[in-house]
């Protein structure tokens, strides 16, 4: 209570003196601001900028761009609890998907059980929570209605209503923005944009990269635009439009000519159409060049001031281009040129010059280089369809084509930025971005580096695949990094890899690439080396699974391989762990023949000598008996070490004379 | 006395019922929110069970979070039935699931509702069982609902003590 009346005095004091410094302001009538330094009497008129007029969403986006993505805590759209959190790649895509289809089930009872829905408490009501009104035979069609499906955008029903109408008796208006409407969607229902989810895992890539024709040939906006007595240029517009939308090039290439024909001046979309198409309607690059060129010609004549997206369509064509030379050149032009005319290129451009100039196979250009120069100078805003492919592009580049990992960290930084979450496009291109950025890293960065960037991605922002895992583990075991492998183990168990053979081969491997424990820390005799605490895990946790598969009658791919065991003997030998080594050595006299590849044969030297060393020969006739197995050339140099170092009793000499044969019997005469 | 006299009245008359005057001490009980301990002491208690009424705000607080109750606070009647409906709804479509209260929190427009429960089904399922509960609710309650689960491993976990 005593610290009050000290702190209640401090704010007066504050107060008042700034209450002062305000006075003096009004009695001058002049602003005055102290100088930043020093309190001089010096005064500065204070410039009050001008007015920034904002628009309504500025604010959101201001506060959006302070949010950061969070790599230490799930993606929001995941329950933030232990049990609710994914791991691996598939339970991401199931988890989100099965939250959507939950979605879908409430609003298939919402639809099914209309009558229930029909309260109206929200204030204002908002349409969106009432259950969509079913068409039925009762019900009036009218060209409100029609106008309103189209605002809504539901194309079925749009259709329907348009079916019953008599077409000719609708306003021209009405006419012309159905036809415009159907052939955008090609008469299909869209999947509503509701659905983020089943958007974001649909591979938006696969498909879209090649044109595919799925327009409805004869289909109901050419009938549309057929039952118009008086063609006007825009319904030409909409119709060429959808068209070159839908890969119907040649059908929109008709249409533009006709169009042309009859003296109609087409609109800016409509020249991006044919510029898209452009590649299509000519087979070579020499008519496809003189195509774009006519185009655009045309364009100046009808005094339309094209915008970025036609700079994208132009390039895009170009990127279709076979020949490299022709390709790169005209595409420089093409993008100088607009650069006069004052269209910046927007992502989608830099996209579709990676495109044109990093070709597989083909000669190698940094132009990203100078891409990423400029972004990190200003980024344009997202303008285009295709400017959420550049990052995965980017990265494909730097990976594949340029190698260069300064230039990756760049980009990454670039898509780390608050406003630039949202173009990295979809889950298809971002398993893209982080594949080729993880791949990168393991075969330039040191385990130190590539393991800070690796924990900052993942679990949590990225699963990796298994073949990235992989590389991750291999590029520890070649810096023989051991002191990471007990981390990636665990990692590899979250994520549901543990039962993978080609990982345990690697981590194994990775495993037995260290030296030994150091020999300058002093532990504990409690303390278990992590090292070793992993060889024993994952042993425990492979024949635990061994054994349920048995027992559950599963089958499985995992076998225990005379590689992996090898590995596990020869840490176990590092670190003195005598009880498992023998451990390991039983279970491959009782696997031999079960083993895909050899135990291998150093180790068993190893483990031979081990055996010597503290006079176990049991188990020294267990490792004479696999090598002469396996027809180790170095059998015969064992046996003669036993019968010299060891204190066989009666029947382990029996037992090795019989392991060894004729061969050893021989030898033993002479 | 009047019933002694009743005979001797004609018997179509009715005759009121005497009621005696009630002199004895009044009942303070109060039973709601509490539980008898059981003679062997094995009836478990959650936390939240195990904190009488009275402690509301000092040790435990409030199964609904909303501004009723203040001063020009709206839509109290309405609030009530709500939050009775979505208690119901919540403990029906997460069958046998719920280990603790529903906790019902109202901010604006959008209501969060919480509470613990078993992982008694699949990761999956649960996330089947969140989308579509969200989506019920906010439709029916037109308004944003948030889920804000926590998962215990099972309901003997949420045991505070034995009574």
């Amino acid at each position: 209570m005593m610290s009050y009346p000290n702190l209640n005095a401090l704010v007066w004091q504050h107060l008042f003196r700034n209450a002062r410094r305000l006075q003096s302001v009004w009695k001058s009538g002049r602003p005055i601001v102290p100088n930043g330094n020093s309190f001089s009497t010096e005064a500065k008129e204070i410039a009050i900028p001008n007015y920034i007029p904002r628009g309504p969403t500025d604010i959101l986006e201001a506060l959006a761009s302070t949010v950061k993505r969070d790599p230490t805590a799930p993606h929001y759209k995941f329950h933030d609890d232990p049990y609710l959190i994914p791991a691996s790649n598939h339970a991401k895509r199931s988890y989100a998907l099965a939250q959507e289809a939950g979605r879908k089930a409430a609003n298939w009872i919402k639809q099914e059980h209309a009558e229930l829905f029909q309260h109206r408490n929200a204030e204002p009501f908002i349409e969106a929570f009432s259950p969509a009104e079913k068409l039925a035979e009762t019900t009036p069609m009218t060209e409100d209605l029609l106008k309103k499906y189209i605002h809504t955008s539901q194309v079925a029903n749009a259709i329907h209503v348009y079916g019953k109408l008599d077409a000719s008796a609708l306003s021209p208006e009405t006419r012309q923005s159905f036809l415009e409407f159907v052939a955008f969607y090609n008469e299909e229902d869209q999947l509503n944009e509701d659905f983020i989810e089943e958007r974001w895992f649909k591979s938006g890539m696969k498909g879209k990269d090649q044109i595919r024709q799925t327009w409805k040939n004869n289909g109901l906006a050419e009938t549309v635009f057929n039952s118009m007595e008086r063609k006007t240029p825009e319904a030409y517009c909409a119709l060429i439009c959808g068209m070159a939308r839908h890969g119907k090039a040649v059908g929109a290439w008709e249409y533009y000519n006709q169009m042309l024909a009859e003296g109609f001046t087409p609109n800016l979309t409509t020249y991006n159409s044919i510029f898209k198409i452009a590649g299509i309607v000519r087979e070579d690059a020499e008519h496809q060049i003189i195509l774009i060129d006519e185009t655009l010609r045309s364009m100046v004549h009808a005094g339309i001031q094209p915008n970025v997206r036609t700079l994208n369509s132009i390039l895009e064509s170009i990127s279709r281009i076979p020949i490299y030379r022709v390709a790169r050149e005209k595409s420089l032009q093409v993008l100088s040129d607009f650069k006069t005319i004052g269209v910046k290129p927007s992502l989608g451009s830099y996209y579709f010059l990676l495109k044109i100039f990093c070709r597989e196979k083909g000669p190698i250009n940094n132009i990203l280089v100078g891409i990423v120069n400029r972004l990190e100078y200003e980024m344009p805003p997202l303008q285009d369809l295709h400017d959420v492919a550049f990052f995965a592009e980017a990265m494909r580049v730097c990976n594949y084509h340029l190698e260069d990992v300064q230039l990756a960290k760049r980009l990454h930084d670039l898509l780390c930025l608050p406003q630039n979450q949202t173009l990295i496009g979809d889950s298809y291109k971002e398993s893209i971005y982080y594949r080729c950025f993880l791949l990168l890293l393991t075969r330039a960065e040191g385990p130190e580096a590539l393991m800070e960037m690796y924990r900052h991605l993942v679990p949590n922002i990225y699963t990796p695949e298994q073949n990235v895992f992989e590389a991750v583990v291999k590029s520890i075991a070649e810096c023989s990094a051991v002191q990471y492998v007990p981390e990636l183990w665990s990692d590899a168990v979250y994520m549901d890899m543990g039962e993978r053979e080609s990982i345990l081969e690697v981590l194994l491997e990775a495993l037995a690439s260290g030296s030994g424990p150091d020999p300058k820390t002093v532990s504990d005799k409690d303390d278990v080396d992590p090292v070793l605490a992993t060889a024993r895990a994952i042993i425990a946790h492979v024949d635990n699974f061994l054994k349920v598969a048995e027992e559950k009658d599963r089958t499985t791919s995992l076998r225990w391989t005379g590689s992996m065991l090898g590995n596990l003997a020869k840490v176990f030998l590092q670190y003195g762990d005598v009880a498992s080594a023998n451990g390991i050595m039983i279970k491959v006299n009782t696997l031999k023949n079960q083993l895909s590849s050899f135990f291998p044969v150093a180790t068993l030297n190893k483990f031979y000598e081990s055996c010597i060393e503290r006079q176990d020969s049991a188990m020294a006739l267990m490792a004479i008996a696999y090598a002469v197995e396996m027809g180790y050339d170095e059998s015969s140099s064992m046996a003669k070490q036993a019968r010299e170092q060891l204190k066989l009793d009666e029947r382990q000499q029996q037992k090795l004379n019989s392991i060894l044969g004729s061969t050893s019997t021989t030898s033993e005469e002479s | 006395m009047l019933r002694l006299m009743a005979p001797s009245i004609a018997s179509n008359v009715i005759v009121p019922q005497l009621r005696q005057f009630h002199a004895s001490a009044v009942c303070c009980k109060l039973q709601s929110g509490r539980y008898k301990i059981t003679p062997k002491r094995d009836r478990p208690l959650t936390y939240e069970m195990a904190n009488p009424p009275y402690y509301i705000a000092h040790r435990k607080s409030w199964n609904s979070w909303d501004t009723t109750s203040l001063l020009d606070g709206q839509r109290a009647a309405e609030t009530s039935v709500e939050d009775v409906f979505i208690h119901r709804f919540m403990t029906g479509t997460w069958h046998d699931l719920f280990c603790s209260e529903v906790i019902i929190k109202r901010q604006h427009n959008l209501i969060r509702i919480a509470g613990l429960i078993r992982q008694g089904l699949p990761a999956r399922k649960m996330y089947f069982l969140i989308g579509y509960s969200e989506e019920l609710l906010a439709n029916w309650l037109q308004c944003p609902v948030k889920l804000e689960l926590q998962t215990v491993e099972n309901k003997e976990t949420t045991i505070f003590k034995y009574i």
